[in-house]
């Protein structure tokens, strides 16, 4: 039975995983979508947490936030896993044993978990909410989370980046 | 117009050798730098994507001006910040960096660009062929700027 560590190695090793490593043009690359795609993904996200936790963009409602940008951020977050998973091909014995890398994890599941709970709880009373209504403080908490999720999730993203041996 | 002693001066700078010197203040700036990256170049993205007709479409494009332009405003502000002094710490390095020097050309016209076009934007709706323009010029300049930055790492 193969351990996780060894998966891993298993992982950096192989192939693709090598050529992705050693490449001149393609790892920089993946990496700077990566990066970039923040903007799409975690950048519109950020628009709708701030109008839930009631720190800005008061012209347009929450239903409307959520609604006519869900194609862009779920097709940036779409855009992060595969640049990511390509990434963590490419490193996954290095990142595994990276402590900020798991933070990274962590606070990734965390988000994915809040946007969920808000999806279930919420997203159905969006419609309800209009400009004049103050929002639900769970709705507003969901904001907040998913705010310092995110940042966590860029921060521990950053480090890991920085001090991968 | 030699611009090598200002870097010079700014690599030797008590600034620079503080910042050197710490094991966790270079990662910390450049953390800070993405946040503010991830506001400015999220929000402009959707009112680039406005302009280009998609995304919030129930407000008029003023309105989503409107909306965004504080927080272009805090991440331009950010990003500026901790990239000065990351470039003071890293001085000598960016002076010989050609995507440094294309981030910086890039940054200076997408910067010139939404003070014009995007304050412009707040006070009036633009015309459909404005508006693509002006959407589509934004998003190369400030995906240029942010495409060139991560390049000075790899050449």
């Amino acid at each position: 039975m193969l351990s996780l560590y060894q998966i891993c190695q298993f992982i950096e090793d192989s192939q693709i995983g090598t050529a992705i490593r050693e490449s001149q043009i393609v790892f920089p690359v993946i990496e700077s979508f990566h990066v970039l795609g923040l903007a799409v993904s975690a950048g519109t996200i950020v628009l709708l947490d701030l109008r839930l936790t009631g720190l800005g963009m008061q012209r347009v409602l929450p239903a409307q936030l959520m609604h006519r940008l869900k194609a862009w951020y779920i097709t940036g977050f779409i855009l992060m896993m595969i640049t990511g998973g390509l990434l963590f091909w490419a490193e996954a014995e290095k990142l595994y044993r990276s402590p900020t890398f798991r933070w990274k994890l962590v606070f990734l599941v965390i988000a994915g978990l809040n946007a969920a709970y808000y999806e279930f709880k919420y997203v159905p009373k969006m419609n309800h909410w209009d400009g004049n209504t103050s929002l639900p403080s769970g709705a507003k908490l969901a904001g907040w989370c998913s705010l310092i999720s995110w940042a966590a999730v860029i921060g521990f993203g950053r480090w890991t980046a920085y001090g991968l041996k | 117009m030699n611009l090598h002693p200002v870097f010079l001066w700014l690599d030797h700078s008590a600034l620079a050798n503080v910042v050197r010197a710490s094991t966790w203040a270079f990662a910390a700036l450049e953390v800070i730098h993405l946040f503010g990256l991830t506001l400015l170049l999220g929000s402009i993205s959707v009112l680039d994507l406005r302009l280009l007709g998609g995304g919030l479409r129930d407000q008029t494009i003023s309105e989503i001006a409107l909306d965004i332009t504080p927080w272009t405003m805090i991440g331009l502000g950010t990003v500026v910040a901790t990239g000065l002094v990351l470039a003071t710490a890293e001085a000598n390095r960016l002076y010989e960096s050609g995507p440094f020097l294309i981030k910086m050309i890039l940054f200076a016209l997408a910067v010139t660009f939404t003070f014009t076009f995007q304050r412009g934007l707040t006070k009036s709706e633009p015309t459909h062929g404005a508006a693509l323009r002006g959407g589509i010029i934004s998003l190369l300049l400030w995906f240029g700027v942010g495409f060139a930055g991560r390049a000075i790492a790899f050449f």
